[in-house]
């Protein structure tokens, strides 16, 4: 019996890492195509980045602040204070601000779309859109994709600051340390490197958000039920995905600008 | 089955199963343009089903759906959606988008498909929402309304671009007698006065015998019978003589 039950949800997961798969492929394809729905973009990307800013930027300066309280308490061990600002510096552009910004907004974004897609889905507003002669998947899923790829690297530059003035804030009541002095110290030992592909690595995170978030609204089943798993698997899938996938981006961003 | 000259709407043989649960089986009918269609059933038996096929909402396992010389199945999506604009859909409890205003839902469509000034698109909303009695209710939410109300705004909404066909589901259910009433009214105006071909799915041939000129009765997803709403009264089928008489007389004993 319980070899059977294995079997069935071994088929269920392949069934759905298959049409997820393939609605992934749909996504990249039709993102490319006429009409581009811009006016849509525009009004995703100002309810998905926009409103997550609140949400960022104490997010970040609390970061910021409780990173620097630990590295300090470990740097002063080796009497190299000097080093907490590019210390912190280059683990909140690295890896700190990327995947705490996606891990955030898969929290807040993906259950808010997976939500609001079931929604549309059980009380037939997808069919709605269809019968108007209105492609639903282009209008709803490419444009939050969209909006996720475009939004997330912006809110992880916020991120960044955020962490970084958080820092200066902390270093500058324990220490002393002048912002000049921090931001030299912090900046000295970054490279473009550092920057460029950390932050464009987030508009993978942004699709894997949008594209998993979608695929569980647009494809919801099952009622308010069903609206409520779409957004509690959309953050938890997506948050899983996210930290998976930054495994290789990571590794692949060694290797490209080792 | 009666043969209909010059059919707008060709349901051919059709299929549809979920799964391994078998929704509809050969199903066949014609409907002229300008004509009343209104398959009856009881709760389940693949009506509303057939109203998405004819739309594209869904696609059929075997047979052809034809839409004014345009064979559903086989379009393109751009096509299919080209086609959708000749087709209105009332949907069951309206499926109004809860997000926008009602006004906003009815502009919604028109903004997308046509060039015209927005001054004109607001006349034309206030016009399409007055037809349905909702005109002081343009900027009220989706949720702001009732149940008869937002099936009035759904229809609206589906005549907005003036489609020659019309599909609706279930106009009467869910709703009191006089509300119900008012809405197949506004179905049978809509016939007589701009020539709208009408398939309706219903489980209430009383009150749609107004816009029917000719019924068809699902039965565990088989058409079993179409004619005239006269000819289905006479049948010596009790399902379809009770569907068709809608509900009046006595009560059926469930032989299935």
């Amino acid at each position: 019996m319980a070899g059977i039950h294995l079997k069935i949800r071994i088929s269920t997961f392949l069934e759905t890492a298959g049409e997820f798969g393939l609605f992934s492929a749909r996504v990249a394809r039709d993102a490319v195509r006429r009409p581009f729905e811009i006016h849509e973009i525009g009004y995703q990307i100002r309810e998905i980045g926009s409103r997550s800013v609140p949400l960022i930027i104490p997010c970040g300066i609390a970061l910021g602040i409780v990173m620097s309280l630990h590295t300090r308490a470990s740097m002063v061990r080796f009497g190299a204070s000097s080093l907490i600002p590019a210390t912190m510096t280059i683990a909140t552009f690295r890896e700190l601000g990327p995947m705490v910004t996606g891990l955030l907004v898969a929290g807040r974004v993906g259950a808010g779309i997976g939500s609001e897609l079931a929604g549309m889905r059980v009380t037939e507003q997808i069919d709605a859109l269809e019968s108007l002669a209105i492609d639903s998947f282009k209008y709803l899923v490419i444009t939050r994709v969209t909006a996720c790829v475009l939004a997330l690297p912006i809110l992880t530059i916020l991120m960044d600051f955020s962490g970084l003035t958080g820092g200066l804030f902390s270093e500058a009541t324990v220490s002393h340390i002048s912002a000049t002095l921090y931001i030299h110290r912090g900046f000295a030992a970054m490279g473009w490197s550092d920057y460029i592909p950390t932050t464009l690595k987030t508009m993978v995170f942004g699709f894997v958000i949008g594209a998993v978030s979608c695929f569980l609204g647009y494809t919801a089943k099952q009622g308010a039920t069903g609206v409520g798993h779409a957004a509690t698997r959309s953050v938890v899938l997506s948050s899983l995905l996210l930290i998976l996938v930054n495994i290789i981006l990571v590794k692949l961003t060694f290797f490209w600008f080792s | 089955m009666r043969h209909v000259a010059e059919p707008l709407i060709q349901v051919d043989h059709v299929s549809k199963s979920f799964g391994r649960r078998p929704v509809l089986e050969d199903v066949s009918f014609e409907v002229a343009a300008g004509e009343g269609f209104c398959i009856l059933g009881k709760s389940g038996t693949g009506k509303s089903v057939t109203l998405k096929l004819m739309i594209g909402l869904l696609a059929a396992d075997r047979g052809s759906i034809v839409i004014d010389g345009d064979e559903m199945q086989k379009l393109d999506r751009k096509t299919l959606l080209e086609t959708r604009k000749k087709i209105g859909f009332m949907f069951q409890d309206g499926a109004l988008f809860d997000s926008i205003s009602l006004s906003e839902n009815l502009a919604f469509p028109l903004r997308r498909h046509t060039s015209k000034p927005e001054k004109e698109i607001r006349e034309i909303v206030r016009e399409k929402l007055a037809e349905v009695g909702l005109e002081k209710d343009l900027n009220k939410m989706p949720a702001d309304l009732s149940g008869g109300m937002r099936k009035r705004a759904g229809l609206a909404r589906a005549l907005v671009l003036d489609p020659p066909i019309l599909l609706v589901d279930e106009p009467g259910s869910g709703l009191d007698p006089v509300t119900a009433s008012e809405i197949h009214g506004l179905l049978q105006e809509l016939k007589e006065r701009q020539g709208t071909t009408l398939v309706a799915v219903t489980h209430d041939a009383a009150r749609v015998r107004g816009f029917a000129d000719r019924m068809g009765v699902l039965d565990h997803g088989r058409m079993i019978v179409s004619g005239t709403p006269e000819e289905l009264a006479d049948s010596r089928d009790e399902l379809v003589r009770v569907l068709a008489s809608g509900g009046e007389g006595k009560n059926v004993v469930c032989k299935s």
